[in-house]
């Protein structure tokens, strides 16, 4: 069952559309990120969801329950969603127990301690806003929207104010506190990182309109342009000839997987190939093409690779991971690509 | 909101209609007769002097002196911060009685320039020192590791981030000086503003048209300062700013001597003569202690009114503008604060127009004392509420709805406890500054009824007539 459901969903502010028949559904339980560049519209939406704007043609539904369909529009306080905002908007002259109880009935108050456990702040409980660090003040946030028992979360750009270290161990808590609660969460990022290592499901907000809506995994082997390809990641996009479910490539014929129909036989298009697809071999090796180190970038967990192709006609590059770190520039390798790879017909790409 | 804002606007600019109603129900031959004369030219002459003189002292003093209590770690800093200010809780009339009685020989200019400057300066280092506090020293770090001195840094980072403030505290100096009365009456000064009472007393119509070129250098004053280019400071999320260090004690010698020597000749100097004066006066001359504490009552109630109709009406006006800014509704709380150009004698004389004109049954009532302090205080009123309600962003508010509160509930414990330190602010600083209100009290209180200021302004006259009369 789908606990939040958006149907053509558009939006305009002032002479702008922001959202162009936006459709999503939001299965219960879940945590799916909104993914999009800056003015993509992704505030706009959640703020639509938590009813702080109208919208101006669609259907917005949680649990089956219309919230705003144009004509009857619940107001926030009768919808039942919480909202964490990027820099939580805890309110400044209530302490932490009475900031996570605001929502609640006076009995229900006691209520506040258990979400202090499960964000792990009960030391703090009589601080107030500004004697806490961002990330606690986020965490007090979430426990105060989770308070009020919400059919869903809408998480607006948390971690972005935080720094990377406490973003990343921010996330992983808010995680399990979302799973904890088994709350459905709506989480807003432009980051893909986040998005991808976060959420269930993904779903790619570009100029108003949803693009992908996907598993991080999907979404990541199989983006629907190039475009989307190199903001979800490093991508190599070579080109390449389609011939019977095929490519023929710089590195090689390789399996290949498209979107819709299939494109002609003959036809050019742009092929998608992730670096840690490409698996290098020794030179010794009879296996792949042979080629050599252009370029190497350390990264601790792993090297980035900046390889030339030997005995092809183009001047063309591709990046590959590995773990070896004894190949340095010069030094002669063999490639070989694992797995089907994404292709796009070229018209479609951009 | 905004049709509600409206006519407070158009309440609040009523006066600005009134007084020219006024000037030409003389007619234009009694305008002409009054405005083009050398005399005019004398008045306006003293006036601008005056007011750029106090401007620019002001502007030297409350800077300085903010500059001390924010950026260098002085002992007892919130005293002093107290203490700075306290020159604007003692009228300029008691301060320039006080330095009258000291020197009664002091040159007009002179001793004009004295008390205005040591009465006007914390309306510049008020302003200032809340630019400072809000201004991140980071900066000033920041230039210093760019290899930036200490004085170009002052020059070109400091003082842009108290730009505005500076110069907007500097416009109320002016405007101060152009209203007052009392002080310059004593201290034989003339600006337009003594030469339009003494006319209300003799020839009530001479009172109306001279109204006018004061209003017109007031309003002058106000467009300057909203020609000054604002920038919008975003707030950052509340943060810690760290204390500046403990000065060497060689620089905290002088800065500690040099606050004191203000603090006490603008605080020290009228509350001791007052006090010497008190001592020494013989009992006949002073007021008796039954009117004193009728005077009194009647000074906090009309002043406690006058504050809660200023506050009430600035409310609306200010979440009106901040809520949802527009063109018109910047607009419309810009043209509130016209009303600061406006004299206390020239609101005066604008609704004892209206009165004698068109509302006789209030005429001599309290109402129209209460409204004149609403209007005369109004800015300030709007100043304090308005500061506050930047301190509700609209992001609380819509959190608080969808944890399910309803909006009268999110106006009583988010909206309202957040506005009220604003509120109670606004509240205090108009009624601390209407107590003190002689001008427009002098006109409008009704028959029989004295405040604290005309009984102080009754018995100082009738110590003055006496001494004339001993010297004579």
């Amino acid at each position: 069952m789908s606990a939040i459901a958006l149907q053509e969903v558009s939006k305009r502010i002032g002479h702008t559309d922001v959202l162009t028949g936006v459709d999503l559904e939001v299965p219960a339980g879940s945590l799916t990120a909104i993914l999009g560049a800056s003015g993509s519209g992704k505030t706009t939406l959640l703020r639509l969801i938590a009813g702080f704007t109208q919208l101006d043609a669609g259907t917005i539904t949680i649990g089956g329950r219309t919230l705003d369909d144009g004509h009857t529009v619940l107001r926030p306080q009768r919808r039942g969603v919480g909202y964490v905002p990027q820099d939580g908007a805890l309110f400044p002259h209530l302490i932490v127990t009475a900031n996570i109880a605001f929502g609640l009935a006076r009995t229900e108050r006691s209520r506040a301690h258990e979400l202090l456990d499960l964000i792990g702040l009960s030391d703090l409980a009589r601080r107030y806003p500004h004697q806490l660090s961002g990330g606690q003040q986020q965490r007090v946030a979430l426990a105060r929207a989770l308070a009020i028992g919400p059919a869903v979360v809408l998480l607006d750009e948390p971690f972005s104010s935080l720094d990377a270290s406490l973003r990343i161990e921010l996330r992983q808590d808010v995680a399990r506190i979302l799973r904890e609660s088994s709350t459905t969460a709506l989480l807003v990022t432009h980051d893909q990182q986040e998005a991808l290592s976060l959420a269930d499901l993904v779903a790619v907000l570009r100029d108003g309109e949803i693009v992908q809506y996907a598993t991080p995994q999907e979404l990541y082997t199989q983006p629907l342009d190039a475009h989307l390809a190199g903001f979800l990641g490093d991508a190599n996009i070579l080109d390449g000839t389609f011939d019977d479910a095929h490519v023929a490539t710089a590195l090689g014929r390789l399996p290949a997987r498209w979107h819709g129909e299939p494109p002609a036989k003959g036809a050019p298009v742009n092929v998608l190939i992730r670096p840690e697809q490409i698996e290098l071999h020794p030179a010794t090796s009879e296996k792949g093409l042979t080629g050599q180190v252009v370029r190497s970038g350390y990264h601790g967990h792993d090297v980035l690779l900046h390889l030339q192709v030997d005995h092809q006609a183009t001047a063309e590059q591709v990046r590959a991971r590995t773990r070896d770190t004894g190949l340095s520039p010069g030094a002669a390798v063999r490639l070989e690509v694992r797995g089907p790879v994404r292709i796009w017909a070229v018209s479609a790409s951009c | 909101m905004t049709a509600l804002s409206a006519a407070i606007a158009l309440a609040l600019l009523a006066p600005l209609v009134l007084i020219v109603l006024d000037a030409r129900s003389g007619g234009w031959g009694e305008i002409q007769g009054v405005l083009f004369r050398s005399r005019s030219v004398f008045l306006l002459r003293h006036t601008v002097t005056l007011a750029a003189l106090v401007a620019g002292l002001a502007a030297i003093i409350g800077t300085t002196a903010a500059w001390c209590t924010e950026r260098t770690a002085i002992p007892a800093r919130r005293v002093w911060t107290v203490l700075l200010v306290a020159p604007v809780a003692i009228p300029d009339f008691v301060v320039g009685y006080a330095w009258h009685s000291i020197a009664p020989r002091m040159n007009g200019l002179l001793a004009a320039t004295l008390v205005m400057t040591l009465g006007t300066y914390p309306l510049v280092y008020l302003p200032v020192a809340a630019a400072l506090r809000r201004a991140d020293p980071a900066m000033q770090d920041i230039a210093y590791s760019l290899g930036v001195g200490r004085l170009r840094t002052l020059i070109r980072v400091t003082l842009p981030l108290i730009r505005t403030a500076l110069l907007g505290g500097c416009v109320l100096v002016v405007l101060t000086v152009l209203a007052e009365y009392g002080a310059f009456e004593i201290l034989r000064y003339q600006t337009f503003t003594t030469e339009i009472f003494t006319e209300f007393q003799f020839e009530p119509q001479a009172a109306g048209a001279l109204s006018i070129p004061l209003v017109l250098l007031g309003l002058l004053v106000l467009t300057g300062d909203a020609l000054i280019p604002r920038r919008t400071v975003t707030q950052t999320a509340p943060r810690r700013i760290p204390r500046p260090e403990r000065p060497r004690a060689l620089i905290a010698a002088p800065t500690l001597l040099a606050l004191a020597a203000l603090v006490g000749l603008g605080v020290g100097v009228p509350i001791g003569t007052l006090v010497y004066w008190m001592a020494q006066s013989q009992h006949t001359t002073l007021p008796a202690a039954a009117t004193l504490g009728s005077a009194t009552w009647a000074t906090l109630r009309y002043s406690a009114l006058g504050a809660g109709v200023a506050v009430t009406l600035a409310l609306p006006v200010a979440m009106m503008s901040f809520r949802r800014s527009s063109t018109p509704r910047i607009l419309l709380e810009r043209s509130t604060y016209v009303t600061q150009a406006l004299p206390g004698v020239v609101i005066a004389l604008s609704l004892v127009f209206l009165a004698t004109r068109y509302l006789y049954g209030v005429y001599q009532t309290s109402v129209l004392l209460i409204a004149a302090y609403a209007i005369l205080h109004f800015p300030l009123a709007l100043v304090c509420v308005k500061s506050s309600v930047a301190q509700v962003p609209a992001q609380l508010t819509d959190v608080a709805r969808s944890l399910g509160r309803r909006p009268p509930a999110v106006f009583l414990r988010i909206t309202l406890p957040l506005l009220a330190p604003g509120l109670l602010a606004g509240f205090c600083l108009v009624f601390l500054t209407a107590v003190t209100e002689l001008t427009a009290t002098l006109v409008l209180a009704p028959i029989g009824v004295h405040t604290l200021a005309t009984q102080f302004w009754a018995y100082q006259s009738e110590v003055a007539y006496g001494a004339r009369l001993m010297r004579s």
